[in-house]
């Protein structure tokens, strides 16, 4: 079957900056495809390219078998979209405001069927303004699927949101999801992509570096466990200078926040060689600990930066 | 032709309005609350009235006393008596425009600024009373009679000069500040990933603006009429058409100014260095009659010029539209030449 999406050699440079350099992705009916990356990595310009917004320097865009250079106005029809911090009008109601993006498409669902999706039909005649964040963010969201989209773009959709709101805009995705569906999410949170997404596609400085299932990345590139470890009154560097020696992986463990992370394909084996050398080097442990792999492992090992601090 | 999307996005222009108060306060009741206070502050025009120096002769005779008790009597004049230094110190703070002494020999010295026109009007009312008080006799008999030209009020004259400057006003900042915070706020750029053709968007906010239009003209006539007893000479449907074209270039011009700002304080300065001077240039509240001829000339250009002097002719002249040439051709030229720069400049976002 025809992938909904699929863009090819995707360019775009502002200046002498290029946000986006080579980026080729499709997306599947029935499949959700996380681009995961820190602020800056090309995210949304690739998605706005996507969305028709932005003109690509070089690269070819399909979406429903159609080229979306020339038949964006159909395209749309069946497209929905979420852009990153966007105000609807404050002075209008919950209702207004979905009869307002109703009359933009040619099929819509029913309003009140659109506003009981999101769990806002108490709201339903409420303005925006006096709306919570969350409350906000999910009329946004209904607006966005007003026309049962078969492909939905949705950058950065709960940035800023607190934990319950985001769980329940996930789970109104996951709703959503069908098999004819499609859905392009970014997200620079690896919990949003690993409960949303069916494949999570990489991005740094404007390329995708690694892409697959979560699962798939997890067991590639970083194997199921992280060992992490710290050392009371002791840098970082100081410890690598007494213990290099001793461990010769060391010099693979990254420093996040004081601590170091490991990758470790064999983690017992890890811990007993760890606590020997410091031991023998009088060394005291603060913390150590063993957790289960995680996509941002898989981004700090990538890049040698975590997510956030990129 | 009506399609759905525009008519829920004419709807969201009239919710916006209706639902912002201070903008609403703004359009319905600023216009009217000037047309109360200057309205009724030059409503009765008193005679002029003149502050004079009098400073007391040497040599004091019949003449003399005479002239001074038909001055201090003469309910224009606010005769003053101090020295002359006092009384120039009162010529410099506005109190008096003119000293008057008599000489020994009974001749009338006048002083004053002769390049002042209050001070040459002074002069000449207080110079009639001395040469009465001598003895003139007019070789001409004379008497005036009062006419009240219809139309001719102060009041008259301000209602559509006010009427021009809300059109003004509002038009400029409305749709301005909406598109540049809605600009701001990525909403633009949300609305051109949907189907809506962008045209519609651009047609809500005309729309918008005629229906704002119906609203302040409304206010401003009602009021006008039920305060001042306003009412036109010209045709109705001239003056309201009139009102359509001026909004319609403000509202060109406000897409123009708001085609690329990404800032709401730079819109709402740039709306502002635009329509302060026409709030003064263009003879909102005085007839432009007092300014030199190369600036009354200059302004005739500025939209809100032509749009006031083509509301006043309709209105208080009772010509028809057809008859205002050169106020028509330049509301017409400010819309299209506006808006098509402004349709060349606009970004979404």
């Amino acid at each position: 079957m025809e992938p909904l999406l699929t863009a090819q050699h995707l360019r775009k440079k502002f200046g002498k900056l290029t946000a986006v350099d080579d980026i080729t992705i499709n997306v599947q009916a029935g499949e959700c495809l996380a681009l995961l990356g820190p602020n800056g990595a090309g995210k949304t310009t690739t998605v706005e390219m996507l969305e028709g917004l932005q003109t690509p320097d070089s690269g070819e865009i399909r979406i429903f078998g159609q080229s979306l250079r020339t038949a964006r106005q159909s395209i749309m029809q069946n497209v929905g979209v979420m852009l990153q911090e966007t105000q609807l009008y404050k002075k209008l109601t919950v209702k207004e405001t979905l009869e307002l993006f109703a009359s933009f498409f040619a099929k819509s669902l029913k309003v009140d069927d659109a506003i009981a999706m999101v769990e806002l039909s108490d709201k339903r005649d409420s303005r925006l303004e006096q709306l919570s964040g969350g409350q906000m963010q999910r009329a946004y969201l209904a607006c966005s699927l007003i026309n049962e989209p078969r492909l939905l773009f949705l950058d950065e959709p709960t940035t800023g949101l607190d934990p319950q709101s985001r769980r329940m805009i996930w789970d109104l995705l996951q709703k959503h999801k069908g098999r004819d569906r499609g859905i392009l999410l970014t997200t620079h949170y690896m919990d949003e992509a690993e409960k949303l997404a069916d494949r999570v596609a990489v991005v740094d400085h404007g390329r995708i570096i690694a892409e697959g299932s979560p699962s798939q990345l997890i067991q590639t590139h970083c194997g199921e466990q992280v060992v992490c470890f710290r050392y009371l009154g002791l840098e970082p560097a100081a410890v690598r200078d007494r213990l290099q020696a001793h461990l010769p992986w060391l010099k693979e463990a990254v420093v996040i926040h004081n601590s170091f992370e490991l990758v470790a394909r064999d983690p017992v084996q890890i811990i007993t060689e760890l606590s020997r050398a410091s031991d023998q080097q009088n060394l005291k442990l603060a913390q150590l600990e063993m957790r289960r792999s995680t996509l941002e492992d898989v981004f700090i090992k990538l890049t040698g930066r975590s997510i956030r601090d990129a | 032709m009506l399609s759905r999307s525009l008519w829920q996005q004419t709807k969201c222009r009239w919710r916006e309005f209706r639902r912002e108060p201070s903008a609403f306060f703004w359009v319905m009741f600023m216009p009217v609350l000037w047309m109360v206070v200057l309205g009724f502050a030059f409503s009765k025009p008193r005679p002029e009235s003149y502050g004079v120096g009098w400073l007391a002769p040497e040599a004091p005779s019949a003449l003399s006393e005479k002239t001074h008790k038909a001055l201090a009597e003469n309910p224009q004049i606010k005769l003053q008596e101090a020295s002359l230094s006092e009384l120039e110190t009162r010529i410099k703070r506005g109190e008096i425009s003119m000293i008057l002494q008599f000489d020994p020999q009974n001749k009338a010295i006048y002083r004053l600024d002769q390049n002042n026109p209050e001070a040459m009007r002074a002069r000449n009312f207080v110079n009639d009373v001395v040469q009465n008080e001598g003895g003139r006799l007019d070789p001409v008999p004379q008497e005036s009679a009062n006419i009240q030209a219809e139309g001719g009020r102060y009041v008259d004259f301000l209602i559509p000069g006010l009427l021009g400057l809300s059109i003004m006003t509002s038009s400029l900042f409305g749709v301005g500040m909406t598109i540049v915070s809605n600009r701001k706020e990525n909403l633009l750029k949300r609305y051109l990933a949907t189907p809506m053709r962008a045209y519609e968007f651009i047609v809500s906010h005309m729309f918008g603006r005629l229906i704002i239009l119906v609203a302040e003209f409304s206010a401003v006539m009602i009021a006008g009429y039920l305060i001042f007893r306003f009412r036109l000479y010209g045709n109705f449907l001239h003056y309201f058409l009139f009102a359509i074209l001026g909004a319609a270039a403000f509202t060109a011009l406000a897409l123009l100014c708001a085609s690329r700002t990404r800032s709401v304080p730079m819109i709402s300065g740039l709306t502002n260095l635009i329509s302060l001077p026409m709030m003064m240039l263009s003879g909102v509240f005085f007839s432009k009659n007092n300014f030199p001829d190369w600036l009354r000339e200059g302004t005739a250009y500025l939209p809100l010029t032509a749009l006031n002097d083509g509301l006043r002719k309709i209105a208080l002249e009772g010509l028809p539209i057809q008859a205002l040439g050169p106020e028509v051709i330049v509301l017409v030229l400010y819309t299209v030449v506006a808006a098509l720069i402004a349709q060349r400049l606009f970004k979404w976002f």
